[in-house]
């Protein structure tokens, strides 16, 4: 039993006077795929950004690979591989898809021997359209090459966590079943990932284990294939009930 | 044939302009950050250049790799101590925060230099001229024009083909994304301010070659510089370049017309330019 | 049956004690201005003069930059506007001085309306260079027409034709007008139904489109007020002065003037504006003779205050004591 690449403990944070987090505990394991679900403005964006170091801690420790992030610069985590895909994919416009890529490229960290490591190669065969599209500007691609793109970019960091925030979000059916199908390959290289997502089965068929949010707190967690529907239902919407 | 004389000098004057423009054009257009005091920094690295010739009998050639890297380093703590707690937000503070601190170098040099114009010796190479048929160029406006192409095409390459230039240009498209990219926005930028204040270094000594200088002249040069960013359109290098050559041909015309003309004829082809095409020259929107 | 529903009774009220006090005293100093030359020394009333313009000029420019969102580093085209259409109305053209200043508001006035078509298409730091650009084409092309005297300029000798109590009376009753005009008209525009429109803008511009404020229209108005507020203090100005250069009426200094005392007053306030005006009149007067190290220590100040403390003095009062001068606020207050 590996111990986890990322955790939290009793994780407070939030913007201003307004308290958006109250005590979360989390983690993940090398590998994993967790995946983050709860109503519209449960906090879980904010979570994912308080992971990434771009929010500051109130209260509580978050460690990745066994240190704390405390006033760690969130590049510099970056830098040792906790990546994100942020919401609404936040391209740079104006670049070309292959110029977007290299900038993490540029600066991602170097990879042990054992692990294969993210070319731009092997990301032009899991995303043959990048290839394609790569002398191109990245705000002429659609939605879902867009999205590509943006957890492309991601994935040159050579994550080993990477924190998606709403991928799926405006994207045609299609084109989600598409990405999704992608995620094992990404978990294959030990990457543990991290998922925010709206739509509750497709995370429960994604993930090994989910978190439910409610008004800033976890209120339910366990193996996606133990949980019923009727459980998250009622974490979901704040329905209190004993569980187990 | 006179006004084929005006157009040739023209463009060696824009040689001059470009190296001011440039920076700016990195700055201004590449990362929307307005540095009013941009003028006074070519104004105060010339006349350090010339304290530093006149006490140690320094060449033109020592005085440039002596002043690159002091601009630079000028660059680099201006963008850490003022521009950087100011990006991000509207661009208002920084344009206050540098024309204020434009307003205390002028009168810093006032203080040490005096209203004097000064200038630098460039001994032979002053007056040495080349000619082309009926047309004849001063060497070292050739040699400030040939400066000026290479730093215009070395920027370029270097904001599209090099890590720093995509760092610098992902850090102006979306600052948050490029962090979560791994990009350490505030060292990139103060990189590229070291390397706009870095290019008056050289600027300025031929600046100081050429003419003259006075501590009162930099509000002259930034608004050259930025008349030539916006005459070729923002964001270009190439762009900004040209812009320089226009502006310098045009001021050259005008004092051939009339003397008082000169510098008004540039800004109304700048006003023109931004009447007819506001998007400037180069671009292509 | 539902019971009625009962609004509480309340009065709308935009007058504070301090804001009466205030307004009663702005209104004392506008009337007793015209009455100094009869109980006052010369050198008072040049002091009373250059304060008047000052804030005006001041007033102006928080206009602008503090509610319209339009940065200029170029008033002095519309000083020196005013100037010139003042020196050539009276000098050349033989129209009496005193109302030569008030026709001369035409001048930047008509000027500011191309300016502003032009400069429009530059946004926020690109605007503000851009207005200097067109502040510095006008003061070379003054110095280029010889009517006007060139780079040489001109004097007002039509001015000793009057007596020296005559001229005092007349710049005095102009300096109260501008102060009545510029403050006064600042004052009333903000409490106007454009006022909660220019304080939307100055608070959100996008938000305010949204919430239907015509922001590019009301933005072109503020930008020719400005230019004729702008212009008549130059003309009051320089008829004080009795020369104008191209050089003196179209100095960025003025521009540099404009900014230290706006943001070290307070930016997008009244009030701020002419705190700023005081501080810079009366600090120009005691360490003005440090030439360049007062002007220094003036440009560190203005840096430091846009790094630290953009809202100004006047933030920094309020954060003592709520005592608006010049509320522009409506308070509802329930009625007992």
């Amino acid at each position: 039993m590996t111990g986890p690449i990322l955790s939290a403990r009793g994780v407070c944070a939030g913007y201003g006077d307004f308290q958006a987090l109250f005590s979360v505990d989390f983690n993940v394991a090398p590998g994993e795929v967790v995946a983050l679900i709860g109503a519209n403005g449960a906090g879980k964006s904010t979570f994912l950004k308080t992971l990434a170091g771009l929010l500051p801690l109130r209260s509580g420790t978050v460690e990745f690979d066994g240190r704390s992030i405390a006033g760690i610069p969130t590049y510099r985590l970056v830098g040792h591989g906790l990546a994100m895909v942020p919401e609404g994919r936040r391209l740079f416009d104006g670049m070309s898809v292959e110029d977007n890529l290299r900038v993490a490229l540029d600066r991602a960290r170097s990879v042990p021997e054992d692990t294969p490591e993210w070319t731009l190669d092997r990301l032009y065969a899991l995303f043959p359209i990048l290839k394609e599209k790569r002398g191109h500007l990245v705000q002429s691609l659609s939605g879902g090459q867009q999205q590509m793109a943006a957890i492309g970019r991601a994935l040159m960091s050579q994550p080993r966590v990477l924190l998606c925030d709403e991928i799926s979000l405006g994207l045609a059916p299609k084109v989600i079943r598409e990405i999704y199908d992608l995620l094992p390959e990404i978990r294959q290289s030990g990457t543990a990932l991290v998922l925010v997502e709206q739509d509750v089965s497709l995370a429960q068929k994604a993930a090994d284990r989910l978190y439910c949010m409610l008004e800033g707190q976890i209120t339910l967690t366990g193996r996606s294939s133990d949980i019923s529907r009727e459980e998250i239902a009622a974490a979901y919407f704040g329905v209190h009930r004993a569980v187990g | 044939m006179q006004w084929v004389d005006a157009v040739v000098q023209g463009v060696l004057l824009g040689g001059l302009y470009a190296q001011y423009a440039i920076g700016m054009a990195l700055m201004f257009g590449v990362m929307r950050i307005v540095n009013i005091a941009h003028g006074d920094f070519i104004i105060l690295l010339g006349l350090i250049g010339i304290s530093i010739a006149t006490a140690w009998g320094l060449g033109s050639a020592g005085l440039i790799l002596l002043l690159v890297p002091l601009g630079a380093l000028i660059g680099w703590l201006l963008q850490h101590s003022v521009l950087n707690k100011v990006i991000g937000t509207d661009p208002i503070p920084s344009l206050i925060a540098t024309f204020g601190l434009s307003i205390a170098l002028q009168n810093f040099m006032l203080q040490i230099w005096s209203a004097d114009t000064r200038s630098l010796s460039g001994g032979t190479l002053s007056v040495a001229s080349v000619s082309l048929g009926p047309i004849h160029a001063g060497v070292l406006p050739v040699i400030v024009l040939a400066c000026a192409v290479l730093l215009t095409g070395g920027l370029d390459l270097v904001l599209r083909y090099t890590a720093f230039g995509r760092g610098l240009r992902a850090s102006a498209a979306d600052h948050n994304a490029a962090t979560l990219s791994g990009v350490n926005t505030k060292e990139v930028y103060a990189l590229a301010t070291a390397i706009a204040v870095g290019i008056l270094g050289m600027a300025a000594v031929f600046q100081a070659m050429r003419t003259t200088i006075a501590p009162p002249d930099g509000g002259a040069q930034l608004i050259y510089a930025f008349e030539a960013v916006i005459i070729g359109g923002m964001g270009s290098i190439w762009g900004a370049f040209t812009g320089s050559m226009i502006l310098g041909v045009a001021q050259v015309v005008g004092f051939r017309i009339d003397p008082g003309w000169g510098i008004l004829l540039g800004h109304i082809v700048f006003l023109i330019v931004l009447a007819a095409r506001p998007q400037g020259l180069m671009s292509r929107g | 049956m539902e019971a009625p529903v009962t609004h509480p009774s309340v009065t709308v009220q935009r007058q504070t004690t301090s804001s009466k006090a205030a307004l009663t005293l702005a209104a004392l100093i506008v009337l007793t201005i015209p009455t100094m030359p009869f109980w006052a020394s010369g050198g008072y009333i040049r002091w009373a003069v250059e304060l008047s313009c000052l804030i005006a000029i001041a007033q102006m420019w928080n206009l602008l930059a503090g509610y319209a969102g339009l940065l200029s580093v170029g008033q002095q085209a519309f000083i020196g506007a005013g100037g010139y259409a003042l020196f050539v109305l009276a000098g050349k053209l033989g129209v009496n001085p005193f109302a030569a200043v008030i026709l001369s508001v035409g001048l930047p006035f008509v000027l500011a309306i191309p300016f502003y078509l032009l400069l429009k298409r530059l946004d926020g730091p690109y605007f503000a260079i851009g207005t200097w650009v067109v502040a510095e084409a006008l003061r070379l092309l003054t110095s280029n027409i010889s009517y006007v005297n060139g780079g040489g300029g001109l004097s007002l000798r039509v001015m000793a034709e009057y007596s020296q109590h005559q001229r005092a009376i007349g710049i005095t009753i102009l300096s109260a007008v501008l102060l009545l005009l510029t403050v006064g008209g600042t004052y009333w525009l903000l409490r106007s139904r454009h006022g909660l429109a220019l304080t939307a803008m100055r608070d959100d511009p996008v938000a305010a489109e949204s919430q239907g404020v015509n922001v590019a229209r009301l933005r072109f108005l503020i930008y020719i007020a400005a230019a004729a507020g702008t212009g008549l203090a130059g003309a009051v100005y320089y008829m004080a002065q009795l020369r104008i250069t191209p050089e003196s009426g179209f100095d960025p200094y003025w521009a540099s003037i404009c900014i230290f005392v706006v943001m070290v007053g307070g930016i997008g306030r009244i009030e701020g504006a002419i705190i700023g005006a005081l501080v810079y009149f009366f600090a120009t007067r005691f360490f003005g003779q440090y030439g360049a190290t007062y002007l220094i220590v003036l440009g560190l100040l203005t840096m430091f205050m846009a790094l630290y403390a953009p809202g100004g003095i006047w933030s920094l009062l309020t954060k003592i004591r709520d005592w608006p001068w010049f509320p522009t606020a409506r308070l509802l207050v329930r009625n007992r």
